[in-house]
């Protein structure tokens, strides 16, 4: 028997270094927590890193396209050159016919380009414009006398390049380099194109182009256990569009908003029935044996258990990647209707939990347990819409999208039914640029 | 033999095998504490295992200044006061004894203990208490806490923590007596 000068020495005595073996399940747990939370990390990163990605090849790529479109105005003759044996050729590249067609803002007027050349020295090529004056020159060494103008009448673009050739005497250039004057050719052309309509030039289009846009939606999302709620995007989008089909990716953001399910117990003191106290009574002396009671009623109190529901909103963040297919199945001037159906891959990023509180003087809370289910972080939904499109100008057009989205999968970690796959519909508004 | 400080140093690093032979080292220790604030073995995991994920979750904000055992040994009392507002918030209401402000702390009658009594055994009549007593009683009598530190960690008041303290100290006694008269800490389960 051990002495103890209070009780809580005896239990720091003896619980201080107390130790027990948990069960295998904990490590496990902790490991299988820990790791998948880094598994999520990475695959959290390695989704932003592809619409980062996709994003920067989306940026890149629509850069080039509008530089290959400034280029398209750009013919050029090339001199390649052999030092060693003299033997010079000439090439003639990208004679591109819709140069002409893409300027259809130049004007009408002909600008006359004056060569001339003087023996045993560079080449001097004139432009007289109606603003301004350009000269470039070449390290021609023709012996051609040059004096020649192109008039409104005789002017086509072969007929002009000839002309530079004969006249700059390309043929017989030394091999210093290149000899380049196609510049001053597309400018020519430029000034010489004609206006074209926006229909015209959708007609022209209409093969093979690329575009790119961006859109927003609001829809209502229809959930069977709880309240629908709206729900609404944003999304960056690039396509591909090819004669009457299109092809179209991109990255969005999406918010969703959901009813959770929250249980609040608590107990009260309520009445649960009532009883007659005896407050006195009186013996009759004339009749002893009678006995008259006085009684009062009293109600009785129990501690009552009580349960309530509360339905706050959760809402959630999503990084949407679409697939979409489309047909444009009918086309009058500049509006168009085309049918369109793909995938969206979407990533939950981050979900925002209410907070409930139970504030009751009267009563006393037991407990608040949260029911919510949680949701999956990676869900792929159907994607349905039609898209109608109307042509501002010859590059921008805007687009109305009544659509229709359905999730594959269920949307809960622990799902049991249909009713874990929601659906949506909605109307997204866009605008795109073409190329 | 790896020196703690490396292991720690490497768990910072994130490595695996090293969270695996630090909570080889520490989880008994870990669980015992942790069972003191639980009343079944089950709850005392679920407390181990989410106070060993923040432990390895802040690792990288343990500087090497006291303890590392220390360390772990708040978040882990930490974690269960957390488990007990969010379970058993209600017992507050119960044990709020306002004739009771005066009471003293100390209990300074002296005690005799059977020392053939096991440490689970003692353990096993803290996780008998009420869960107020049992909250209060562990953090005042083993992990040192003052009462201001208590009814701020526990959000209520000086006289309730003081209160609760003494009921705890009241009601062990009692149970010990019992025990006593019975002849036997026997009946005290000793699965755990």
């Amino acid at each position: 028997m051990k002495k103890y000068n209070n009780i809580d020495d005896i239990f720091k005595d003896q619980v201080s270094d107390f130790q027990i073996n948990p069960s295998d399940k904990v490590w496990q747990n902790i490991e299988g927590s820990l790791f998948k939370t880094k598994k999520t990390n990475n695959q959290k990163k390695l989704l932003w890193a592809l619409a980062s990605l996709l994003l920067i090849i989306g940026s890149i790529f629509t850069w080039i396209l509008f530089n290959n479109n400034a280029e398209q105005n750009i013919l050029s003759i090339t001199t390649n050159s052999n030092t060693s044996n003299n033997d010079n050729t000439q090439t003639i590249n990208n004679i591109n016919k819709e140069t002409i067609s893409l300027n259809a803002e130049s004007s009408l007027s002909i600008n006359k380009p004056i060569i001339t050349n003087t023996p045993n020295a560079e080449n001097e090529i004139v432009y007289k414009n109606n603003n301004n004056t350009k000269t470039s020159t070449s390290t021609s060494t023709s012996n051609n006398t040059l004096n020649n103008n192109i008039t409104t009448d005789n002017y086509n673009k072969e007929n002009h390049i000839d002309y530079y050739k004969s006249n700059l005497g390309i043929n017989n250039l030394s091999p210093k380099g290149n000899y380049s004057i196609e510049n001053k050719i597309a400018q020519f052309e430029i000034s010489n194109t004609k206006k074209i309509t926006v229909d015209e030039y959708l007609e022209k289009r209409k093969n093979l182009h690329f575009y790119t846009g961006a859109s927003a939606s609001i829809a209502m999302t229809y959930y069977t256990a709880t309240t629908d709620q709206p729900t609404w995007s944003a999304d960056l989008t690039y396509g591909l569009n090819l004669k009457q089909f299109y092809i179209e990716s991109g990255v969005g953001f999406q918010k969703m908003k959901e009813e959770g399910t929250f249980q609040i117990e608590y107990k009260t003191n309520d009445s649960v029935g009532y009883y007659n106290k005896v407050v006195s009574f009186e013996v009759n002396p004339n009749s002893p044996n009678t006995i008259t009671y006085k009684t009062q009623t009293t109600t009785v109190y129990d501690s009552i258990e009580h349960q309530v529901l509360k339905s706050p909103l959760y809402h959630y963040d999503y990084i949407t990647i679409p697939i979409k297919f489309g047909y444009k199945f009918f086309q009058k001037d500049k509006f168009s209707v085309s049918a369109e159906t793909g995938i969206i891959y979407s990533l939950l990023t981050k979900t925002y939990i209410p907070t409930v509180t139970y504030n009751d003087n009267e009563s006393q809370l037991i407990e608040i347990s949260n029911n919510t289910p949680q949701r999956i972080e990676h869900n792929i939904r159907i994607h349905i819409a039609l898209r109608l499109n109307y042509n501002v100008t010859k590059t921008i057009s805007l687009s109305a999208q009544p659509e229709f989205t359905r999730y594959i999968n269920s949307i809960y970690k622990k799902a049991n039914s249909n009713t874990t796959k929601p659906y949506t519909m909605g109307v997204r508004f866009g605008i795109l640029f073409d190329f | 033999m790896v020196g703690e400080i490396q292991i720690i140093e490497e768990c910072k690093e994130g490595k695996h095998k090293s969270f695996a032979l630090l909570y080889k080292k520490y989880a008994p220790l870990m669980l015992g504490v942790c069972y003191r604030y639980s009343k079944t073995k089950d709850e005392a995991e679920d407390v181990l295992q989410e106070g060993f994920i923040k432990v390895f979750q802040k690792i990288k904000s343990f500087e090497g200044k006291g303890s590392f055992e220390g360390w772990m040994r708040r978040i882990m009392v930490n974690t269960a006061i957390n488990n007990y507002k969010a379970n058993n918030k209600h017992y507050y209401h119960d044990d709020i004894d306002k004739d009771n402000n005066n009471l003293k702390t100390d209990d300074p009658l002296p005690f005799e203990f059977d020392d053939n009594v096991s440490k689970l055994q003692v353990v096993k009549l803290i996780q008998e208490l009420p869960a107020g007593y049992q909250m209060v009683f562990n953090l005042y009598v083993i992990e040192g806490l003052t009462h201001q530190e208590i009814a701020n960690e526990l959000e209520v008041s000086i006289n309730t923590s003081k209160s609760q303290l003494s009921k705890a100290r009241k009601w062990l006694r009692n149970r010990i007596l019992e025990i006593k008269k019975m002849d036997s800490y026997s009946y005290i389960d000793e699965k755990i």
